[in-house]
């Protein structure tokens, strides 16, 4: 990367050092004839003189071109596409090779899922816009909805997996999901006029996932998490209540010890061991979903 | 050239114990006067949005909630019950009342031989020391 982003810089140094070579070249054409055939310093201060007078300036044309750098530099942050705004990236009418300019690969993280990219990633599905404009309406920040559908399913409408009941893009329980579907209902009425109301439906669980995640972040709000980020509403998102215990546990606490009430097969059906400490829980789950993890869930 | 190199270990090693205790929240230091219980529910009811077990400001049914209980509460020791409330110190610290039904002792499901006691956090918050 380093090597990438010098290149580009070297380029445009090349062709400036290359106006000043040319400029070199005419004067040297001048002296060097009198410099060469001089046989004393007098001779040579002369002619230098001469010279000098005589030389017509150098100018570039227009102010020195502006080097504009095309790959992101290792630590910087990535970029993340604000709210409301449409994909610019989202290849549908594009290659669709991947190559592009994104930045992946590049944070050593192993991650493909930062912020902008689980906007991305939601923004490539049918209903991604729809889902933002829910989020938005709910009270949500986008990128903890696409977090979520991120690490459930990758933003596909799939089916359940295993034992559990739990299905779609947003891997939501039926029970759960009515519940939550209502509760969104009452906060946005306009959502039955845009949505199904099936659990089938991707932008409908989308608004079910947004107003679960809002009642996980007003939980631990109150709890006295001022702000709570999408890695802290991750766990009510996992475990229901239980799971807000784990925005304030001690990173070296087992998650059998900090929800005592869950199941060892409620923690197998979300790939968790019960010997697992939540420091181990919110790096893993972090790794998934990039630096959209710490960002707010609620929308100030 | 001795001296600079030393400095320069010296840094390092503080550096990494600077992030060492950065890292994570951790246990500051145990509350006594509290003990650890935790609600009363069956595991689906744990992990149930639909279920959950208000704190209110004073030890009435009629006071006003202040929110929701954490699945592990930090009870006022010894319990001692009025009006069928215990008193209990929330996350924040804000002292507040539980339904003396709501709670039992503390046991996990997942690790049984695990023991708890409130703590204050290194974020400030009251949370729990976990230990066997």
């Amino acid at each position: 990367m380093i090597i990438r982003f010098g290149g580009v810089g070297c380029a445009a140094g090349r062709k400036e050092s290359s106006e000043k070579r040319a400029g070199r070249q005419a004067l040297a054409s001048r002296w060097l004839p009198l410099i060469e055939a001089g046989s004393g310093g007098l001779l040579v201060a002369a002619a230098l003189a001469g010279a000098a007078a005589a030389q017509t300036p150098v100018t570039s044309n227009g102010p020195p071109q502006e080097v504009i750098p095309q790959v992101g530099e290792v630590g910087m942050p990535n970029f993340t596409m604000p709210s409301g705004t449409t994909n610019p990236s989202d290849g549908s009418g594009g290659s669709g090779d991947g190559s592009g300019t994104d930045t992946g690969g590049g944070d050593g993280s192993g991650s493909n899922a930062s912020g902008s990219d689980a906007l991305n990633t939601m923004l490539n599905q049918p209903w991604g816009i729809q889902a933002i404009n829910e989020s938005e309406a709910l009270g949500i920040n986008p990128s903890a909805v696409a977090a979520t559908c991120v690490v459930e399913s990758g933003c596909q409408n799939v089916g359940s997996s295993g034992a559990s009941s739990a299905t779609g893009a947003f891997q939501m329980m039926p029970s759960t999901f009515n519940a939550m579907y209502a509760a969104a209902l009452q906060d946005d009425p306009s959502l039955a006029s845009t949505t199904t109301g099936s659990i089938d439906d991707p932008a409908s669980q989308a608004a079910a996932a947004a107003e679960y995640l809002k009642q996980g972040a007003q939980q631990i709000q109150n709890a006295g998490v001022s702000d709570p980020s999408v890695i802290d509403v991750r766990g009510y998102y996992n475990f229901g209540p239980s799971g807000a215990a784990l925005a304030t546990a001690g990173d070296g606490e087992t998650m059998a010890q900090v929800m005592p009430n869950v199941s060892q097969s409620v923690f197998a059906q979300n790939g968790v061991t019960p010997g697992e400490t939540v420091g181990q829980y919110k790096a893993s789950v972090a790794a998934k979903i990039g630096n959209a993890a710490s960002q707010s869930v609620l929308n100030s | 050239m001795r001296q600079p190199f030393a400095t320069a270990i010296a840094l390092f090693v503080m550096t990494g114990v600077h992030h060492a205790e950065a890292a994570g929240v951790h246990v500051v230091r145990r509350i006594p006067g509290y003990t650890c219980m935790m609600l009363n529910e069956t595991p689906q009811q744990a992990v149930d949005p639909r279920v959950q077990i208000p704190v209110r400001a004073e030890p009435k049914s009629e006071s006003p909630p202040v929110g929701n209980a954490m699945p592990v509460v930090a009870v006022k020791a010894p319990l001692q019950s009025v009006n069928g409330f215990y008193e209990a110190l929330f996350p924040n610290g804000r002292r507040v009342w539980i339904g003396a039904n709501r709670v039992v002792p503390y046991h996990s499901l997942g690790d049984p031989a695990a023991k708890c006691a409130p703590a204050v956090m290194s974020n400030g918050l009251v949370g729990f020391d976990y230990y066997h």
